[in-house]
């Protein structure tokens, strides 16, 4: 496990840029990698626009290594490089003016979240089928799953927010998780599992 | 440890040691989950799928996505490094490229759309209902197949990774059908009643004939091949004359700049496809993907070159996706991995 801290995080930034060496930049690729999936998909529907957004950013700064700044908070900058980035790539895409969620990613409206995870789903036919298991969910239910798997905000930070007792947060988090269950099923995923396993 | 031994899916992703062992945030986390997992291996599958709800609802990408993601960024670097590419140029060049291709494509699609409109009408029309769009669909997973016979008699294999819609209007006046990915069919003859299979880019229209009809979306060109009879294909971005098909014959239509390639297959290939038996044949590593990508539709990435040259035989039939994976891996002392429409061939 790598120590995900500030000061390593430091040591990495400068290491790439001074020593030139790229495995510095790996660990920052894989540190943040997820991250800037995630918010990335709550733009675009296309994981593969994503993906590809995120390696050029990786490899700009490999190239422009001698010139970038000095700066505090890393995964800060990474992400302003994303979003550039990416607002980029979708605006050539589309060949016309793109609105990213503006105070991204903090105030998300939570049709965007609902968008990313069915366009997270590899096919049409999962697309829909989550779609409906989402649609099954009451607004407060989805909010809550919402703000605890996807912000990652822990049960006192939920109740808080929504002027609630954990227990209700706690409650409503396992409704609405079985509620997905009986709509979804587990079995496809089980059966993936099994041949991941396997192979 | 707390009680766990009759944790619910729901109760594990409640569960913050659980979400910290699932994405790796904490040792203690790891260390208690796998010494518990492997104590109560009945909870396997459980916790298997509390992972996937937590990878699905947080929009996580998996190992395997990322793995590839990660090649790639490295093959960039490598290039960057052996000086083999001025990178900003190649990027911004190759990203510039195909933003046009796809500009260019969806501009000439719609124009192209306008103007065959009229004449595609009739072809696309029946499926309205009552004024709402009436279809039965069929799809199939990764490695799946599927037989399905239709009101008119004749039939359809859908290959993996594929999807079938037929409209409710199928065998009124006509028989269409929409292809995503790839289908044979062999169709029953009624010569008042045109068989016609739509991609969005392609029209393939048969009678009584025996035909396949391959349009994956990851590849780049879609593929029409004739066993029997006689089709004409049509199209649907140009106003190119129709393309006709001779037994034996394939034709595959580029999605980019529509040209064609046309060539002739082994029918023995296609009867043992039909037949559902996958043969190698002294395959080499990139034959053994191309032979995966053929058969099941998925994306093959080869991620690894061989120390010594690879030489396989092999026979399966009728063998889940997931044996032919383990027994070319094993005999290969190779990796592969299968996830999400995508076969991995990894370094062991």
């Amino acid at each position: 496990m790598n120590n995900r801290n500030t000061a390593s995080y430091l040591h990495h930034w400068l290491r790439f840029r001074k020593q030139n060496d790229e495995q510095s930049l790996y660990w920052l690729y894989h540190a943040e990698f997820d991250r800037l999936y995630r918010f990335g998909l709550l733009s675009t529907q296309d994981p593969s626009l994503v993906k590809s957004a995120i390696n050029a950013v990786f490899v700009d700064c490999w190239v422009r290594r001698a010139q970038l700044p000095e700066v505090d908070n890393v995964p800060g900058y990474l992400f302003v490089c994303f979003k550039r980035q990416l607002f980029h790539t979708l605006r050539a895409e589309t060949n016309k003016a793109v609105t990213l969620p503006g105070d991204w990613p903090q105030h998300l409206a939570e049709s965007y979240y609902e968008e990313a995870v069915v366009g997270h789903e590899p096919d049409d036919h999962r697309k829909a089928l989550v779609r409906k298991a989402l649609e099954a969910l009451t607004p407060r239910q989805r909010d809550f799953i919402r703000l605890r798997f996807f912000e990652e905000l822990d049960y006192e930070e939920i109740a808080e927010q929504s002027n609630t007792s954990v227990r209700t947060v706690y409650n409503t988090i396992h409704s609405a998780l079985n509620r997905l269950r009986l709509q979804l099923g587990d079995i496809t995923w089980l059966l993936a599992c099994l041949l991941l396993k396997s192979s | 440890m707390l009680n766990r031994h009759d944790y619910s899916v729901e109760d594990m992703l409640l569960d913050e040691s659980f979400v910290q062992y699932c994405l790796g945030l904490s040792q203690e986390a790891e260390h208690d989950w796998t010494s518990w997992l492997q104590e109560n291996p009945a909870q396997a599958a459980n916790a298997e799928a509390a992972r996937r709800w937590l990878f699905l609802l947080g929009i996580r990408p998996s190992a395997i996505e990322k793995e590839v993601a990660f090649a790639e960024l490295r093959a960039a670097i490598a290039a960057l490094k052996a000086g083999t590419a001025d990178a900003p140029a190649v990027q911004k060049q190759s990203t510039g490229r195909l933003v046009f291709l796809r500009w260019a494509a969806g501009i000439a699609a719609a124009f192209l759309l306008v103007a065959a409109g009229f004449y595609w009408h009739k072809w696309t029309a029946p499926a309205m209902e009552n004024g709402v769009l009436a279809y039965e669909s069929y799809s199939t997973g990764d490695g799946e197949r599927r037989q399905i016979e239709l009101a008119d008699g004749s039939a359809v294999i859908l290959n993996s990774n594929s999807s079938l819609r037929i409209p409710s209007s199928y065998n009124r006046q006509e028989r269409p059908l929409e292809i995503k990915g790839e289908a044979f069919f062999e169709v029953a003859k009624d010569p008042a009643k045109p068989f016609i299979v739509n991609n969005h880019q392609l029209a393939v229209q048969a009678l009584g004939t025996i035909f396949k009809v391959r349009a994956y979306d990851f590849e780049p060109a879609i593929r029409v091949a004739l066993m029997e009879g006689k089709v004409s294909l049509h199209d649907r971005l140009t106003r190119q004359a129709p393309y006709m098909l001779a037994p034996g014959d394939w034709l595959m239509v580029n999605k980019t700049d529509r040209s064609v390639q046309r060539g002739t297959f082994n029918p023995e290939d296609e009867q043992l496809w039909r037949e559902g038996r996958l043969l190698f044949k002294d395959a080499s590593l990139p034959e053994i993907a191309d032979k995966l990508q053929y058969w099941y539709g998925m994306k093959v990435n080869l991620l690894v070159q061989p120390a010594k040259p690879i030489h396989f035989y092999g026979e399966f039939v009728n063998r889940s996706l997931s044996d032919v994976l383990k027994a070319i891996a094993y005999v290969n002392n190779i990796r592969i991995n299968q996830d999400r429409q995508q076969i991995t061939i990894l370094a062991k």
